[in-house]
């Protein structure tokens, strides 16, 4: 009956819920999904992370692969993020090309690496001018439940922390570039880490934090908040919908430096 | 008819927004258009709509809008993708797109000449196609680009130059409703601490209010006119 209810009627459905200050799924407004963090998890990628938030399923796998740098940058190498959403994890994504929703996805990501800067890509940089190391980092999303930003980003930024950069020798007598197998590896230096925290505003005035698929569908416009532990903000998107006072703004950054440092304290933990 | 220049700039809030100078009608062939001048920076806009549109675009409940920006990079990235979802998300939200069910709303931007605050720019420019256009809106929106220096001590840069971006640490733009002024948009470049921000917040709420009382001030100039 309760079922029947919710694909006739979705929007009221809900309104009975928040009414009580409860969601559907036994959450209070305030109150993210249980978020589960795993490293290593791809052997054939040389770093990987898997997080489950909610019913949010998603894997990252890296690949470290050696190209020329750009003759803007000639000291700096790159990441590449790419989300692939595929019919898989939800029926309304077709095989193909990209769709604005996937392409605002994996910008939102390359737009938190570039201004938060946690990253120094003077690191991969081998040969100044000629090689650099290019970081291809492939999310694939295995079950969509909402809240792809957030996701998504905890396991990016946990692969990128895990990953370890061979050394890259220069041998004279065959004038070429060798991987140095003997050397330990040493790890990525990571600046501070932005955590994301996506916000849904339900009816025009009442903020969501972390929103499932149905909430999403029926919630007109999100708002996602990327800072650190130490209250250093990276990003504040918000792209149109109904708006927001300045004190509920206010609210919501003090929720996501919350989250912050829950987040930072599961990506130590995690082996 | 043309509306000309507009300049309403009094002492108290002449230090608030940029020169603003705004014409409608410049296109003839759109259902609406506008060129808009904030300070330097110029943008036009042309809109054609509620038209036709393919069965597969088509919403039975509202209008499907499709947005073309063309920022002038030399370029094309994802990031211009990212913009024009922001643009047609915020024109979503000014337009009572349940007026028009099973049509298509196309609006087409162009950067005329960029001296920093281009976001802002296309957004205000958008608005006042749409205004021009005579579909109905619930609300206008601004939009209003902030500069956060370097150094903390430092004031604020609204609608800061293109110079004035690229030594400013963080580049902020806030797009207000003119009824309760509540942020609509949010973009951010850059880092910056929730203090900053929340100055930022206050400040372009005050230019947010300017703006409103100048785009009001260009409408019913406008309309004068006409009649």
């Amino acid at each position: 009956m309760a079922a029947e209810y919710m694909s006739v009627h979705p929007f009221d459905y809900y309104n009975k819920f928040i009414q009580q200050d409860i969601r559907p799924d036994g959450r209070s407004l305030s109150e993210f999904r249980h978020t589960i963090l795993t490293t290593g998890t791809i052997n054939t990628a040389d770093s990987s992370a898997t997080v489950k938030l909610g019913q949010t399923f998603l894997c990252c796998g890296i690949k470290l692969e050696l190209g020329k740098p750009t003759e803007d940058n000639p000291n700096e190498g790159f990441i590449v993020p790419n989300i692939e959403m595929t019919p898989l994890c939800e029926t309304s994504f077709k095989p193909g090309p990209p769709s604005a929703y996937q392409q605002a996805a994996n910008q939102y990501l390359l737009e938190l690496l570039t201004n938060s800067e946690v990253i120094d890509l003077t690191q991969l940089c081998v040969t100044q001018g000629e090689l650099c190391w290019c970081i291809y980092a492939d999310i694939v999303c295995l079950n969509w439940d909402g809240n792809i930003r957030d996701a998504s980003w905890i396991a990016l930024i946990t692969a990128l922390s895990r990953l370890k950069l061979p050394r890259i020798v220069f041998d004279e007598e065959t004038q070429k570039h060798l991987l140095d197998k003997e050397t330990t590896q040493k790890h990525l230096d990571v600046n501070p880490i932005p955590v994301s925290t996506t916000f849904a505003i339900f009816n025009d005035s009442i903020v969501i934090v972390d929103p499932n698929l149905q909430e999403e569908k029926i919630t007109r416009s999100t708002l996602s908040i990327a800072i650190t532990k130490d209250g250093e903000v990276c990003s504040v998107y918000k792209s149109g919908g109904s708006g927001l006072k300045t004190c509920q703004l206010g609210v919501c950054m003090r929720r996501a430096l919350e989250r912050a440092v829950d987040i930072i304290e599961l990506i130590d933990k995690t082996a | 008819m043309d509306n000309g220049e507009v300049d309403i700039n009094d002492e108290v809030s002449e230090t608030l927004v940029p020169h603003i100078c705004c014409e409608f009608q410049v296109l003839s062939k759109t259902d609406g258009s506008a060129s808009f001048f904030q300070g330097s920076t110029s943008v036009l806009c042309g809109i054609h709509g509620p038209t036709e549109v393919k069965q597969s675009k088509q919403q039975n409940d509202k209008s499907a809008i499709e947005i073309s920006a063309n920022f002038n990079t030399v370029t094309h990235s994802c990031r211009e993708k990212m913009l024009q979802e922001i643009i047609k998300n915020t024109a979503e939200t000014m337009i009572i797109t349940h007026t028009y069910p099973r049509t298509g709303i196309t609006v087409s931007l162009q950067a005329l000449h960029n001296d920093g605050s281009s976001l802002s720019a296309f957004i205000n420019c958008l608005t006042m196609a749409l205004i021009d256009s005579g579909l109905s809106m619930s609300f206008l929106v601004v939009a209003v680009t902030c500069g956060i220096p370097r150094e903390p001590d430092k004031p604020i840069i609204l609608y800061p130059s293109l110079e004035e971006e690229k030594l400013c640490v963080s580049v902020v733009t806030l797009c207000f409703d003119s009824v309760n002024y509540d942020v609509v948009t949010s973009y951010t470049t850059g880092t910056f601490s929730i203090l900053r921000y929340e100055q930022a917040l206050l400040q372009s709420e005050s230019a947010g209010r300017r703006l409103v009382a100048i785009f009001e001030f260009i409408k019913r100039r406008s309309s004068d006119n006409c009649s």
